[in-house]
Order: structure tokens, then C-alpha cells, then sequence
């Protein structure tokens, strides 16, 4: 019997937890280098800020697809395919950036204080390690869309939207990490916050330009997730999570931030909140992504058959048993 | 050149699950995995419907889709065209089982017996042979076409459905088949090559 578009059971709430973290990671860091670059003293605590939260992230990121793997042991075997696959180069363009991300974060201690001594040598690890934010923000997009099996992931629209929600999210943790800085008594002017929140805002109009390109696209090819996001099983988490938290409230926050001018207390506790609603707002994109993909149908001579399923559930056999044990 | 192929004549598949089970003894896959399967699809509109069956395996495509994305090298399709999963390389991420366009792929997630807290004596013996958190599919039965035997779902086929053989030789029986009864691919538009053909049904199927 032909049934309606299953989505896919592959990869789950790891691997979107991971997608997620490794692009706020990225993203923060590449928020904190370029601010760095203006070369005030305003923007320099913002600026260390950022750079130090791109490792617990993608640190932690990084832990949790490893969880994922069924043989945790061998993960390093994943870097050997670099010119075909995907994953490959994911692992290898993370792993670099955390390499370079900690040199640049551990600037001022040994081994690496020469680098303060050349400022040239400091820049370009710093651009290294930006270049290698930028890939590994990207390199999501180009995982999912090498799944040809699965059209909704399959678009050149994907690597865009994970970069510009990664700088997004990259934003909003910086703030949150700022506001909570602030509030537990560090120094650092607020002005920057602003600067921040006036970028985001164009970051977050771009992000929502992408997202809805996108699923216009995929109407025609990937029908039947894009009904699964907007009408189906994952409509609340679209709707509620991604257009909401993930654009709206940080839209009008940065847009309070950048517009308005706000003393420094009500300027923090938009700072905190729009963090944490724009944070969740960043897992459940991916949430919606992944488990939004659905497989294509079998294709016999022109009839449509749905794929067998990719899970077996076995529970009925147990169940059986069980009672026959008892009997 | 050899290119090991499978030839299914819709016609005469019964949808018996028979290739199923014979699967399943022949690799002794842990319970809930099989690397062959038999689904059933209805075509026509009320009162003209009618029940087909289609069996569904490794497809061993001459593009593999799951070697493409492979990050290990796991994955690898051999000279004589058979797709092979190397359980000492692969790191379990199922990269492929998304890849793959015919959702052939199964990961080995947890042992599962069949009786619970028990192991048969079939069951320790065969599940040797995998390895927990890694991908599995069907090989075509390496080792039985290594010694010169046909695929266990071929041999117990009740209705005699299946054919193996080369499919780069124009006077084999699968190539004949493919080319006399007009033999198709699944998805074709996703320019894999499977190595697994069908015949149509025509009157085949249960009316």
C-alpha cells in the first residue's frame, strides 16, 4: 500500500543539537574576530567574549555527533575521505578550527605568547581560523544537501540559511555571554552590545529572505516536507520555534537594541532574553531540518512506492513472549 | 569483466517472504534487521485494485550514492560490481543509510535475541559475524558466489523469481531476461545503475 511521505529516522536530536552548536560556535567566533578588528576599546570585551565561547561550543558540538556514532572509538578514521565526503571534510574543517580557535584564544599564554610579539603572525591566525568558521558554518548546508535521497535537504539554499543562522545564533550567545558578564559586575561599555544588535538585524532579515526562498523552492520538489513543516507533525516547532523565536522576537529585540536608545539596564535584559529565545530559535531550524527530511518514493516504471522503513520495531515479538513466559 | 547482477521477475514473485527468511538464516541478522525485504503496494482504483509485490535488497549500483558520502572508506564497491560495507572501517555515523536511495541500509544498533536474555545457539554462532554500531546490507552472499553458489534468496526463491548472474555478458541468462522481457531499474532518474533489475509484472500480482 502506498503511504503517505514518511519522514526520516536516521539522525535525530543529536545530530541537530550538534549542527547547531558547532554553527553558534563558529559563528561567535567569526563575531568575535571582526569586531576585534575595529580596534576599540568599546568592542574589545565584546570581542573576547565571542572568540571564548567558539570552543565550549563546538567542543560540545563535536561530543555529541560523536555520541552519535556507533563506533566512538574509531572517530578519528572520519577525517580520511576528505576529497568525496562530506562528513569528512566537516570533521576536518572543525577540527582545524578548533586548533587555530585556540591558538587565538590562548594568545597570552605559553606556547603561543610569541604571536603578540608579531602582530602580523596574530592576524593571520586569526584569519585562518575565520576562514575555517566560515567552512565549517557552510559545511552543514553542503552535508545535508549531499543526501540526494532526501530533495528537501538537497538545495543550495541550505549552506546559506545554516550561515546566516549560525552568525545569528554566533550574535545572540555573545549577548547573552555579555549581559550575564555585566550583570555578574566585569566592566565593559554597552555600546558595543548596540553595535552587535545592528549587525544581527541584517543578519536576521538575510536569514529570513533564505529561509523563505527556500521553502517556496522546495514546494514543488520537496512537497511533502515542506507540508510536514507548515501543516504537519512539525508545525508547532516551525511556526513556534524557527519563525517565531528564531526571527521575530530577536528581530524586534536587535531592532529595540540598534533603534531605540535604552539605558544600560533595560539594554541587558533584552541582550539576555533575546539570547536565550534566539538560541532555542537556532536549535529547533535544525530541529525542523533534520526531521523534516523525507525520503523520495520508490519509483516503479512511473508508480510511486513508499521506501522501506529505515527502523524496525520490534516491541510485538517481546510483548508476545513475555506473555508466553507468564502463560 | 564480471558485473554481478540479480534479475526479479515481478510476475512470478508470490510474495511469499520466503527470500526474506532465507536472508535472514543465511547471515543471521540480529531480530528487526533484514537485508531483504518484500513490500506490498496496491495499484488500480476500487474494484479494479490489485496487490504487487516488490522485493527490495541492495541495489550494488555502479554510482553508489553510500560510497560517494562514506567518510571512512568503509563502502566500497568491489571489480566484479558488488557493494561491500568493511565493518572494521566503518564508525557507525549512517551517512550512507541516508545516502542511499533505496533505503536498503541497516544499522546494527543493539543486540537483540530472540528470546529475551537468551541466545540460541544459531544465534551465538552468527552474530560473529557483525559488528554492534556499524552499517549492514546485503553482499549478495559474497561468500556463497565466491564459491561458486548463487545468493541464498535466489536458490530458495519458491517461485523461482530470481536470477543471478553477469550482467556485461550479452548470452547470460540476466541479460537475456533484461533484454527479451524489457527488464527496468527503480529510480532510474537517480542515475545510480542499480545492479538489481526487475521484470514487469504484467498479469502478475494478485488480482
Amino acid at each position: 500500500m502506498e503511504r503517505a511521505p514518511k519522514t526520516q529516522e536516521v539522525m535525530g536530536w543529536k545530530v541537530a543539537a550538534s549542527l547547531f552548536l558547532i554553527a553558534t560556535g563558529a559563528g561567535s567566533y567569526l563575531i568575535g574576530f571582526l569586531f576585534g578588528l575595529i580596534d576599540s576599546a568599546e568592542s574589545m570585551t565584546l570581542s573576547k567574549l565571542a572568540v571564548i565561547l567558539g570552543v565550549p561550543f563546538v567542543l560540545v558540538g563535536g561530543c555529541l555527533l560523536l555520541c552519535d556514532m556507533g563506533q566512538k572509538s574509531k572517530f578519528y578514521h572520519m577525517i580520511s575521505r576528505p576529497g568525496s565526503s562530506w562528513m569528512s571534510r566537516g570533521a576536518f574543517f572543525v577540527t582545524l578550527f578548533l586548533v587555530f580557535n585556540l591558538i587565538h584564544l590562548f594568545t597570552g599564554i605559553w606556547p603561543t605568547t610569541t604571536l603578540l610579539t608579531y602582530p602580523a603572525l596574530y592576524f593571520m591566525v586569526g584569519i585562518i581560523a575565520s576562514i575555517l568558521a566560515v567552512l565549517t558554518l557552510g559545511y552543514t548546508g553542503f552535508l545535508l544537501g549531499a543526501v540526494k535521497a532526501i530533495p528537501f535537504w538537497s538545495s543550495s539554499f541550505l549552506p546559506w540559511l545554516f550561515l546566516f543562522s549560525g552568525l545569528s545564533t554566533g550574535a545572540m550567545a555573545t549577548s547573552l555571554l555579555f549581559s550575564v558578564y555585566r550583570f555578574a559586575g566585569g566592566e565593559a561599555s554597552v555600546q558595543s552590545l548596540a553595535g552587535l544588535a545592528h549587525f544581527n538585524f541584517f543578519v536576521i532579515i538575510l536569514e529570513a529572505i533564505v529561509l523563505f526562498s527556500y521553502l517556496g523552492v522546495m514546494k514543488s520538489r520537496g512537497a511533502g516536507s515542506v507540508k510536514t513543516l507548515t501543516r504537519g507533525k512539525l508545525a508547532k516547532a516551525f511556526w513556534g520555534g524557527v519563525v517565531f523565536a528564531a526571527l521575530i522576537v530577536p528581530f524586534v529585540i536587535e531592532a529595540l537594541k540598534s533603534f531605540i536608545p535604552l539605558s544600560t539596564a533595560p539594554l541587558l535584559v533584552l541582550a539576555l532574553l533575546g539570547g536565550i529565545v534566539g538560541l532555542l530559535g537556532g536549535y529547533m531550524l535544525r530541529h525542523v531540518v533534520v526531521y523534516g527530511g523525507t525520503r523520495i518514493p520508490l519509483n516503479v516504471q512511473g508508480q510511486r512506492v513508499a521506501p522501506p522503513p529505515e527502523k524496525y520495531e520490534t516491541k510485538v515479538i517481546d510483548s508476545d513472549y513475555q506473555s508466553f513466559q507468564k502463560a | 569483466m564480471v558485473r554481478y547482477g540479480m534479475v526479479i521477475d515481478l510476475k512470478r514473485c508470490l510474495g511469499c517472504d520466503t527470500c526474506t527468511m532465507a536472508c535472514k538464516a543465511a547471515n543471521a541478522t540480529t531480530r528487526g534487521i533484514l537485508w531483504n525485504r518484500v513490500l506490498k503496494y496496491e495499484t488500480g482504483k476500487y474494484p479494479h485494485v490489485r496487490l504487487n509485490y516488490l522485493p527490495v535488497l541492495c541495489m550494488h549500483c555502479k554510482e553508489p550514492e553510500c560510497e560517494k558520502v562514506c567518510p571512512t572508506g568503509a563502502t566500497s564497491k568491489r571489480e566484479d560490481g558488488i557493494v561491500v560495507v568493511d565493518n572494521e572501517k566503518c564508525v557507525g555515523c549512517r551517512y550512507c543509510m541516508l545516502a542511499c536511495v533505496y533505503a536498503s541500509r541497516t544499522f546494527y544498533e543493539e543486540v537483540r535475541t530472540f528470546y529475551p536474555g537468551h541466545m540460541t545457539r544459531f544465534e551465538q554462532t552468527g552474530y560473529d559475524r557483525h559488528r554492534l554500531g556499524t552499517v549492514e546490507k546485503c553482499d549478495f552472499c559474497l561468500e556463497r558466489v565466491q564459491a561458486g553458489q548463487e545468493p541464498s534468496c535466489v536458490v530458495s526463491c519458491t517461485g523461482h523469481a530470481r536470477y543471478f548472474g553477469n550482467l556485461d555478458d550479452p548470452n547470460s541468462e540476466v541479460s537475456r531476461l533484461i533484454k527479451e522481457r524489457k527488464g527496468f531499474v527503480l529510480n532510474p532518474e537517480m542515475n545510480t545503475d542499480p545492479s538489481v533489475y526487475y521484470l514487469p509484472s504484467e498479469s502478475g500480482g494478485r488480482d
